[in-house]
């Protein structure tokens, strides 16, 4: 199982949406720190996001970050392999979730 | 809590005076009680107190269940203020960012007011957890309707959260937020402060 704490791994201050819109967005997250674990045809390792640390997160980092990364591989795969602690602000899981189940597959 | 404690007293109030009453007969040997009193048996008063101190622990026992009730309703209530609190903060917040920031340049300023709302929406999404778990464990409102409003709630703050949070939020280059995107932030919050005010109504009905 991988665990990745967005506030110890990432940046306590989440960005916007896209890279150009500034440092550490939702989409620089994706990349360097979701993709890769979806890249491996038949992976299925689980992956926990530790969502508590930060200053808060924006809607656009969110939807970037997971709605994203649904768009890419699948929602059924999102659901399936991530799974998220927030003790400090749980309706956030329940965001997330609902951004990765309003995603269509590009 | 107090209801119960002066519920308390009176009621040791009116014992020790029917002990002082009768104490007092006893040591004017009885010199304002009928001869007949002395015919009473024993069933016979317990007969007129046992029903009696029934009533006062019935009394006592409503009082103090009710009294919680009403403490519990109040600390729901507080809880939701709480949350009118930070949401105001969220709206008051989040119209002098739209407004002071329509070009989108990294100022300090406009960082330190991102992570003011940053701040706000954390913390009124967490207390808006609480509440729900809080909200969950009482049967004040019946299951459908307390299922009902905890969705209309989730789903309002999102959706405040959403239209000022969602680009061009943090953004350092680009557009400020179209009119659009500031009709809907003004109509989601007086959405959701409706939704509170419902709630607190439905708590003390």
């Amino acid at each position: 199982m991988v665990t990745i704490n967005i506030a110890k791994d990432f940046s306590i201050t989440p960005g916007a949406r896209y890279k150009s819109d500034g440092p550490y967005s939702g989409e620089e997250f994706r990349e360097k720190y979701l993709e890769k674990y979806f890249a491996i045809d038949g992976n299925d390792e689980k992956i926990t996001i530790v969502l508590d640390g930060t200053a808060g997160y924006g809607t656009s980092f969110l939807e970037e970050a997971f709605g994203g990364l649904a768009r890419k591989v699948g929602k059924e795969k999102c659901l399936a392999r991530l799974s998220f602690i927030s003790l400090e602000e749980p309706l956030l899981i329940e965001e997330i979730k609902q951004y990765i189940n309003e995603t269509t597959k590009n | 809590m107090r209801r119960p404690r002066i519920s308390f007293i009176i009621g040791l109030f009116l014992i020790i005076g029917f002990i002082c009453f009768l104490s007092g007969a006893l040591w004017a040997k009885w010199a304002t009680v009928e001869p007949t009193f002395f015919q009473i048996k024993i069933t016979d008063i317990a007969q007129v107190i046992f029903p009696l101190v029934i009533a006062i622990l019935i009394t006592y026992f409503l009082n103090k269940l009710m009294s919680s009730t009403i403490h519990q309703r109040e600390i729901m209530v507080k809880l939701l203020e709480q949350i009118e609190d930070k949401i105001r903060c969220i709206f008051e917040n989040g119209n002098a960012y739209i407004s002071n920031h329509q070009t989108s340049t990294p100022t300090p300023q406009k960082l330190a007011e991102e992570r003011k709302i940053r701040g706000f929406i954390k913390h009124a999404s967490s207390e808006l957890s609480i509440f729900f778990d809080v909200f969950n464990k009482y049967d004040f409102v019946n299951k459908r309707d307390k299922d009902l409003l905890i969705n209309r709630m989730k789903s309002n703050f999102l959706n405040i959260k959403i239209a000022l949070t969602d680009l061009p939020f943090g953004v350092y280059n680009g557009n400020g937020y179209t009119n659009e995107q500031q009709i809907q932030f003004d109509l989601n919050y007086h959405a959701i402060l409706c939704e509170i005010h419902r709630c607190k109504i439905d708590i003390y009905s």
